[in-house]
């Protein structure tokens, strides 16, 4: 069981880790292309007809749903952690069980509507109509891609915090508190 | 009812460590359900999941972010303190006092407290306590000068915020400029108090020769530069926030590059970070946009701004009771989620008292300010704590004197609210 743990734990941070990537390229190309976009307007007076479509249509969410599954795993998400210095390791195993199963029902129901919307609009064939005709599907796309995979990092997470309870042999260790992760973050 | 049950669950949700974005998701999903079943709360999701993310305007957040990252690449922020300090170390508490003003210089082109109080642990600190500095006071002074980060543009608060309370972002940034010079003079001053008081706790720095100094100055010239850059911009209007948030990030990135800092790893590992952080905030956003469907449906801002419009009270009062309540939220819960709980529901009632929006979000930071020095969760205290590896009391101890005088500059900031008000007028 427990390499059940470790091989879910490596399948996922492989995943998460080439989606970070896309994630990082597309903010280099934001800083890029907007940096770009500024600097042929006031230098040649001919800026770009395309920055803020590709940039609102398919940059921005995929740094936010590519990047999401990512942070969830580094325990980036600003959470109120209090109670957790007061409780014991079992009940905080039990607050995370709950918290994790709700972060996959959540995910997983915004994958299936973005999944759904994405079909719809390849189907249709829906653009941005404008100089260039942006075709909206890939952000839905985007959307689903990066729920679905949080929804199952945390339905797996749930699984493992589950099988720790019941077995008493833990499978999936504790997040570190937030003071610990804002000192490791910083620290790196 | 369906206020009561929407409440309980995001305060249970919250309660039980959920993240704050989740938390309001499901909480707004759950109110919009009782509202209008399943097929209420699918059309909400489906509409939100891109609508609160795929606004133009949102990438000043990410481009913040990594031109902090790419500042603290480049390594230039480590000379700050060293160049404050040649200047002003002979002063009595001069070394505190350089701590403060690197806080100041390095929230100039970082807008995240944490990644500042990280930076100046690792500089201002230890040189503090090599000259004999009492530790507490060193740490103490090193955690509230952090704190500037917030106030100081660029400031991803302010951004986040601007975008919650629908305020012009431009004007939020540049409003933080004079308070920021009112809480810097605060803190060098609750500084001189405390070694006039005891003046065995800070000894004087040793002299440093007029050549070193400027060397030392010209040494964080570039870093004036990217806030001249950054700030002059928004202010003069050339740019907005957005697009000086792009030629930031770039300008910071080709300093890095100008000191060859930049390699693979660097700006990898810098564009991941920045990612990670812009997902997080910007999950937020999602959460907060859910729960707000739901919430608006309950009518309780309406009815909250009625009550409150109703008392027989001045509308100083209020707002002296709202900060009071901002300070123990404070102590408790993450800044961040203080924003997106409480914004939506307190601004109206503020703007219904006739206060300005700009005003309230620059005391709205200055609270938080204080909620990072403050115990039981003051995370700058824990980051200076553990760099230091000194105990947690005794940073909460030397950083007490600068709690009590925060408040009294917010109370200056409260009373005068042309101070904030001041620079946006001029835009």
């Amino acid at each position: 069981m427990k390499a059940l743990g470790g091989v879910l734990q490596r399948g996922f941070l492989a995943i998460e880790s080439a989606s970070l990537f896309v994630a990082a390229f597309a903010m280099l190309l934001i800083m890029l292309v907007a940096s770009a976009d500024v600097l042929m307007r006031y230098m040649f007076n001919a800026p770009f007809t395309w920055t803020h479509e590709l940039i609102r249509l398919y940059l921005v969410p995929a740094i936010v749903y590519l990047a999401v599954s990512a942070a969830f795993a580094a325990n980036a998400h600003i959470a109120v952690d209090i109670i957790q210095y007061y409780i014991s390791d079992r009940a905080r195993q039990w607050t995370y069980l709950v918290t994790d199963a709700l972060g996959a029902v959540l995910f997983a129901a915004i994958a299936w509507v973005a999944a759904e919307r994405a079909y719809d609009e390849y189907v249709s064939g829906d653009v941005l109509s404008g100089i260039i005709l942006w075709h909206v599907w890939p952000s839905s796309a985007i959307v689903a891609f990066g729920s679905l995979l949080l929804g199952l990092r945390a339905a797996g997470q749930a699984f493992l915090r589950a099988t720790s309870l019941g077995t008493g042999v833990e499978q999936i260790g504790l997040p570190p508190l937030a003071v610990e992760e804002d000192f490791e973050t910083e620290a790196r | 009812m369906t206020t009561l049950i929407i409440m309980l669950v995001l305060f249970g949700l919250l309660c039980i460590s959920m993240p704050v974005s989740f938390s309001m998701a499901v909480s707004g999903v759950v109110g919009l359900f009782m509202f209008g079943g399943v097929d209420m709360a699918m059309s909400v999701l489906t509409r939100t999941m891109l609508s609160a993310v795929d606004k133009y305007e949102l990438i000043t957040i990410p481009m913040f972010l990594l031109m902090a990252e790419f500042v603290i690449v480049s390594g230039i922020a480590d000379s700050l303190f060293r160049a404050a300090a040649a200047w002003i170390g002979r002063v009595p508490g001069g070394l505190g006092m350089a701590t403060a003003l690197s806080g100041a210089g390095f929230g100039a082109v970082c807008g995240t407290s944490s990644a500042s109080a990280a930076t100046l642990s690792s500089t201002s600190l230890p040189a503090m306590i090599r000259q004999g500095y009492e530790p507490s006071m060193a740490a103490g002074v090193v955690a509230v000068s952090g704190t500037l980060a917030m106030l100081i543009p660029p400031s991803v608060a302010f951004v986040v915020f601007g975008l919650l309370a629908e305020v012009s972002i431009g004007k939020l940034l540049i409003a933080g400029i004079l308070p920021a010079v009112v809480v810097t003079i605060t803190i060098m001053s609750t500084v001189a108090f405390l070694v006039w008081r005891d003046p065995s706790r800070a000894p004087l720095a040793p002299h440093v020769p007029m050549s070193e100094r400027w060397a030392l100055t010209k040494e964080v010239a570039p870093m004036v530069i990217l806030f001249a850059v950054i700030t002059g911009l928004i202010y003069s209007g050339i740019s907005t926030p957005t697009e000086a948030a792009a030629l930031g990030a770039l300008t910071a990135f080709l300093l890095a590059a100008w000191r060859r800092k930049i390699n693979r790893k660097t700006t990898l590992h810098a564009l991941r970070r920045a990612a990670i952080g812009t997902s997080m905030i910007l999950i937020i956003l999602l959460g907060a946009s859910m729960f707000s469907y739901a919430f608006v449906l309950t009518r309780v801002t309406q009815d909250l701004v009625m009550f409150v419009g109703d008392l027989d009270v001045s509308r100083w009062v209020i707002i002296v009771i709202i900060l009071c309540i901002y300070l123990i939220l404070g102590c408790f819960m993450d800044q961040m989620a203080i924003l997106v709980l409480t914004v939506p529901v307190v601004l109206p009632v503020v703007v219904s008292l006739g206060f300005d929006p700009i005003w309230y979000g620059v005391l709205l930071v200055v609270t938080a300010e204080v909620g990072l020095i403050t115990p039981p969760v003051g995370i700058n205290c824990f980051i200076v704590a553990r760099y230091s590896g000194r105990p947690i009391g005794e940073v909460f101890r030397g950083a007490f004197p600068h709690v009590i005088a925060h408040i009294i500059a917010l109370a200056i900031l409260t009373a005068f609210p042309i101070i904030s008000l001041y620079l946006p007028s001029k835009m």
